[in-house]
């Protein structure tokens, strides 16, 4: 290994060091980045205190209800509430976006309802101090000001052909004043790598939080690598220092500030969502050609009953050694929840179409692909949320068929009457427990973001590897 | 000063700069208020459909009444009447929509239009809010949008600064400064100058491309709430120029300029309003709703368990509307209803001030400091021009509130006397 | 027309400019000799209010240029040593905007006849400034002094890095400018050209003009040997 990127490394550095204005931005993300991990673990601590407390009352609720008919119990429903995750300190995600509860009931699948942003002020559209903000903007902000000079600079100044007489290459010069501005990002992860893995030591995580707190890290680290090359081989390849500038924070504002928000316009134009009373619309109009547990005139409803009471020989339903209405109704949610999630897949599958756009525009925005990564491993993206989902859905048809059984079996004979179900069977019922995948990598869209970021490093290295030697003068 | 703006003008003729200014003004002010234009027609033809489908149902009611009253039909069951006060107040498809404050020029901010509901849905028994984005990609939210106020309040900055970071740096650098101070003008004069022209030359096309947008895009605003837009944008461009002015006087070389200002720029953009935002949310945390979910179950268990004093009371207070006579069998259970949603509401309102008041709270912080960010002034002050920001959105459930009084005074008491609309009184249906 | 009295400047302790007297009249090119560091260019800035001294005053037709710097500005044009126009504009336009600086708005044909009487050829001054030589760009400067009717002009070494013709060419329009009845200083390193051009010469060192001679009294090769021993000394 050549020494002599070693020396311009350490001679860049001891230059940097000198530079007040480097050193006082420096100091202010480290302190802004910290801050952000105390206000977020604040922030965290609350919400998680109050979905448990939320979560215990609503079983309490449920638990509680009324001695009544299990169906009513049905109706009356319960609620999902969904658990905030360790790493929604260092990157909320989307989660500001997303409900916070899901109300549970029989023959629908709700929306999950009140996200945080509609709580949230004036400046939600703003930046928001979190590690995965300052990581995604303040950070390649931070690298272009103290690199965008590093390379061409030299020729400003005719260092160049001297530092050439002296048998340095260019990329010799090129990977030194990389490594320099590789040695200013890494002192900047280190007090919030070791602040944050104090806070998860703190807070007793488990192992899967920590492989992905690595994740993220990797993410970002890799990022920052992004932006370091680009820096460089910019700057390597200008004709002044101030073209350099105004390139680089070109590259920025359309890598951080422009492409998200273009990919959002054209995404909703390309494959727009139904709006929630449209789908409903839709959603009815297949239910109505099903079977309806509670409408008697509804002929397919009219048609299974003949065929079940055929089937057992029964003149009446009370002959039945069951209650029919329970059979009935279990049938119809059945047939409901195929319905509803036969729709959910089209809006999800629109979702993950939306999502696919984001990530093809990561070829002009890095900041994109570094995003998704990021709040893949954090727990708070969309793949996160559609989870949540799924096993609340779960959950609830679980427990209207446990509440339909229950009417089949016991509402038989002269109880059918009036049948009411207590406490003692509302407290046995299944109980709701969000569990979070063991598998980080829960789809080919994850890995393919973090390969994505990878072909970005590895483009930035092989640029760097080039540097420009056409405007030597 | 005239003179020497006519020759930075041709100047900026000259090399180009000029065009590359104009041309993606005009290009970004055109793509973003057609994206505004397509958010606020897909919301129009919603808010349409939804008041044409309501009109529809009172319409066809009418008829079916109509017909009843001349014999020539018969309802097979009470609440099949077509003038049945629950039939035409509460039950399905009855009701009324209730839209927030809408405004002309909505189309320049989505601000919180997708965020919160767009409209309600008053009925006797119960006011539901609707939001046409719930089931958006939270990805697509979290992202935003590019709409006309983010041009403004993020990248006309950025015009300013590159037009105007090196006006007397450049000069120096070329050497045309010691020419130009050797002529019988002032230092003073010449920046003047050089301001106003940049100044006069950005407002101008920005001023120019709105107005062609708004024209080809066929959008209608009032003089008054156009002058307001142009005099936030004008403002906006003070600030910005006066910022770009101080930096141009300190003047440490052109390179020197364009990182202070980009680093002013940030500052205000991304460093204050995130601070802003973190201190509010720190200092006034709203609680998550989900501690809202289970105390608004709580109300709703206690006043179903208290149902009866309720009643009592209610009707200790309005002796006059204790039930007399024979009675529907459906008559008890929506009369209890009406009078215990009453209660509902109310303690729902103190429950909610748990959430009202940080919110209060953190808009009055952001308010006060504000000022420290002109961009977050300006886009506060577009999205309350455009009718998108959170305070009028939110004045959603005081409409909705307001209007479902005015529903129950009509349908409460013919409820309570036992009768039916008459045909002639469907033209005072109230209307939101 | 061009007066100095008693004008002292000095930078962190160094004297460039000492106790200078001048008094330049009409039809006068008088020629400020020296080394680098002399104070020739200190000189001519302090003339054009660049600077301010520390005592003395300088004055244009009798008027102080420290207390009506644009009054004064108006009477005179400089030349610095590389003249600088905008790159992106012609001749025409670059001498109109500084003519029009002053005040005075000239009709095209009017500057065309200006910048043809500097010795600028009619098809060039429509040409982009970008394209111009540096000779090309000096007489664009005295087609400035004709178009503004200047009767003082301040030169800093103008004819530094002009080929021999550019350099006779611009000597010429100097004397030219002289019969117009001008008051020239003009600060330069060239012996030849200031016993030529120059009606006065003075020599300068570390802030002190130390001789003032009429050049038609002596020879080139007495003022060379005259320049030197003021150099050793």
């Amino acid at each position: 290994m050549n020494r002599i990127p070693l020396i311009i490394c350490r001679h860049e550095l001891n230059m940097l060091r000198r530079n007040k204005s480097v050193v006082a931005g420096s100091l202010l993300i480290i302190a802004i980045l910290l801050m952000s991990v105390w206000t977020g673990a604040q922030y965290y601590g609350d919400l998680s205190e109050q979905h448990a407390a939320a979560e215990e009352t609503a079983r309490a609720q449920w638990e509680g209800q009324e001695a009544k008919n299990p169906h009513s119990a049905a109706h009356y429903g319960t609620h999902a509430f969904k658990p905030v995750t360790v790493l929604s300190v260092l990157d909320p995600g989307v989660d500001r976006y997303t409900g916070v509860s899901l109300f549970l009931e029989a023959h629908r699948q709700n929306v999950t309802g009140y996200s945080p942003a509609e709580d949230h002020n004036t400046l939600s559209r703003f930046g928001d101090l979190n590690a995965a903000f300052i990581f995604s903007f303040l950070f390649p902000l931070l690298i272009i000001f103290t690199g965008y000079r590093m390379m061409v600079q030299e020729r400003e100044t005719r260092m160049y052909h001297f530092m050439r007489s002296l048998g340095v290459t260019d990329r010799q010069q090129a990977a030194g004043k990389a490594l320099a501005l590789w040695v200013v990002t890494g002192v900047m992860f280190l007090p919030f790598i070791l602040v944050t893995s104090g806070f998860l030591i703190f807070q007793q995580v488990a192992p899967t939080e920590w492989i992905r707190f690595t994740g993220m890290m990797l993410t970002w680290v890799l990022y920052a690598g992004v932006c370091i090359h680009i820096t460089i081989w910019v700057s390597s390849r200008v004709r002044s220092s101030s073209n350099a500038l105004v390139l680089l924070l070109g590259v920025w504002i359309i890598s951080t500030l422009a492409a998200p928000r273009l990919i959002t316009n054209v995404a909703s134009a390309v494959y727009p969502v139904p709006d929630a009373i449209t789908l409903e619309q839709y959603v009815q109009a297949d239910l109505d050609s099903g079977i309806d547990g509670h409408n008697p005139l509804n002929q397919h409803t009219a048609a299974f009953r003949d065929s079940v009471m055929a089937a057992h020989n029964a003149e009446s339903p009370s002959d039945l050694p069951f209650n029919l209405s329970g059979l009935m109704l279990q049938v119809s949610e059945e047939y409901e929840k195929r319905v509803y999630d036969r729709h959910r897949r089209k809006v999800d599958t629109l979702h993950d179409r939306q999502v696919r756009l984001y990530r093809a525009a990561s070829f002009v925005s890095p900041t994109l692909v570094a995003q998704l990564a990021s709040m893949g491993f954090a727990g708070t993206d969309i793949h996160a949320h559609r989870d949540f989902y799924e096993q609340a859905e779960e959950y609830r048809f679980q427990l209207m068929t446990e509440l339909n059984e229950h009417l089949k079996k016991h509402a038989v004979g002269d109880d059918a009457y009036g049948f009411t179900a207590g406490n003692e069977f509302y407290k046995q019922t299944v109980s709701y427990r969000y569990e979070r995948p063991e598998t980080i990598f829960s789809g080919v869209p994850h890995a393919l973001q973090l390969v994505l970021l990878s072909v970005w490093f590895l483009a930035g290295l092989i640029c760097l590897s080039y540097p420009g030697t056409a405007h030597s003068d | 000063m005239w003179h020497i703006i006519t020759y930075e003008y041709r100047q900026f003729k000259a090399d180009k700069r000029f065009a590359i200014v104009t041309g993606l003004i005009f290009i970004l002010t055109a793509f973003s208020l057609y994206q505004g234009t397509l958010r606020t027609d897909q919301a129009q033809e919603i808010r349409n459909d939804r008041i044409a489908a309501q009109q529809e149902f009172y319409e066809q009611k009418h008829q079916e009444l109509i017909r009843i009253n001349q014999g020539e039909d018969e309802p097979e069951q009470w609440w099949r009447h077509p003038g049945h006060p629950l039939a035409l107040g509460t039950f399905r498809g009855s009701g009324k929509f209730v839209f927030p404050e809408s405004r002309a020029l909505s189309v320049i901010a989505a601000g919180h239009s997708d965020i919160l509901p767009d409209y309600g849905r008053v009925r006797l028994h119960l006011t539901e809010a609707v939001n046409n984005h719930a089931l958006e990609n939270p990805v697509l939210k979290a992202a935003g949008h590019f709409d006309y106020a983010f041009f403004l309040v993020w990248l006309i900055p950025l015009f300013v600064i590159a037009l105007s970071y090196n006006m007397i740096s450049a000069e120096k650098e070329r050497g045309t400064y010691t020419l130009l101070r050797s002529m019988p003008v002032t230092s003073g004069q010449i920046i003047r100058a050089k301001v106003m022209f940049r100044f006069l030359l950005i407002a101008i096309v920005i001023i120019a491309a709105a107005g062609a947008s708004f024209l080809i895009l066929g959008i209608r605003a009032q003089l008054p709430d156009l002058l307001m837009l142009l005099a936030a944008i004008l403002s906006y461009l003070v600030f910005w120029f006066a910022v770009c002015l101080l930096v141009n006087l300190i003047d440490l070389g052109s390179a020197a300029n364009a990182l202070s200002l980009g680093g002013i720029w940030i500052l205000f953009l991304l460093v204050v309003p995130a601070f802003i935002n973190t201190l509010a949310s720190s200092m006034y945390p709203v609680p998550s709703r989900a501690e809202w979910i289970v105390e608004q179950r709580a109300i709703q268990q206690q006043i179903e368990a208290d149902a009866d004093d309720i009643l009592d009371r209610f009707y200790s207070e309005h002796p006059g509307e204790v039930p007399q006579g024979e009675l529907p069998l459906y008559y008890e259970y929506w009369n209890t209803l009406f009078i215990t949603a009453a209660v509902v509401h109310e303690k729902e309102q103190e429950a909610l001030t748990a959430f009202k008041k940080p919110q209060r709270r953190q808009e009055k912080l952001i308010a006060a400091l504000r000022f420290l960010s002109p961009p977050v002034w300006l886009q506060s002050r577009l999205e309350r021009l455009a009718g998108t920001d959170a305070q009028t959105l939110r004045g959603l459930h005081d409409n909705m509130h307001t209007f479902h009084q005015e529903w129950k005074a009509f349908f409460i008491p013919i409820f309570r006397e036992l009768r039916f609309v008459e045909a002639s009184e469907f033209q005072s249906i109230p209307e939101p | 027309m061009i007066e100095a009295e008693g004008l002292t400047k000095s930078f962190n302790g160094t004297k460039a400019v000492h106790n200078l007297t001048l008094n330049i009249k009409q039809g006068e090119v008088y020629c400020l000799l020296g080394a680098n560091g002399a104070g020739k260019t200190t000189t001519i800035h302090l003339f054009l209010d660049f600077l301010k001294p520390d005592s003395g005053d300088a004055l244009i037709n009798g008027i102080s240029v420290f207390s009506s710097p644009v009054e004064t500005k108006k009477a005179l044009t400089y030349i610095p040593e590389n003249l600088a126009l905008y790159p992106s504009l012609t001749g025409i336009e670059n001498l109109a905007f500084f003519a029009g600086l002053g005040g005075e708005k000239q009709d095209e044909e009017f500057l065309i006849q200006c910048l043809s009487e500097a010795g600028l050829q009619q098809e060039a001054c429509r040409k982009r400034v970008s394209r111009y030589s540096k000779g090309m760009r000096q007489k664009v400067g005295v087609a400035l002094a004709i178009a503004r009717n200047s009767k003082v002009l301040l030169l800093d070494e103008p004819t530094s890095g002009l080929d021999p013709a550019a350099s006779n060419d611009f000597a010429m329009l100097m004397h030219r400018m002289m019969e117009r009845g001008s008051a020239i200083l003009m600060a330069t390193h060239d012996l030849f050209r200031a016993k030529e051009t120059g009606t006065r010469a003075g020599i300068m060192n570390k802030g002190v003009l130390v001789e003032e001679i009429y050049t038609h009294t002596v020879s080139h090769s007495d003022l060379e040997q005259l320049y030197l021993n003021h150099m050793k000394g």
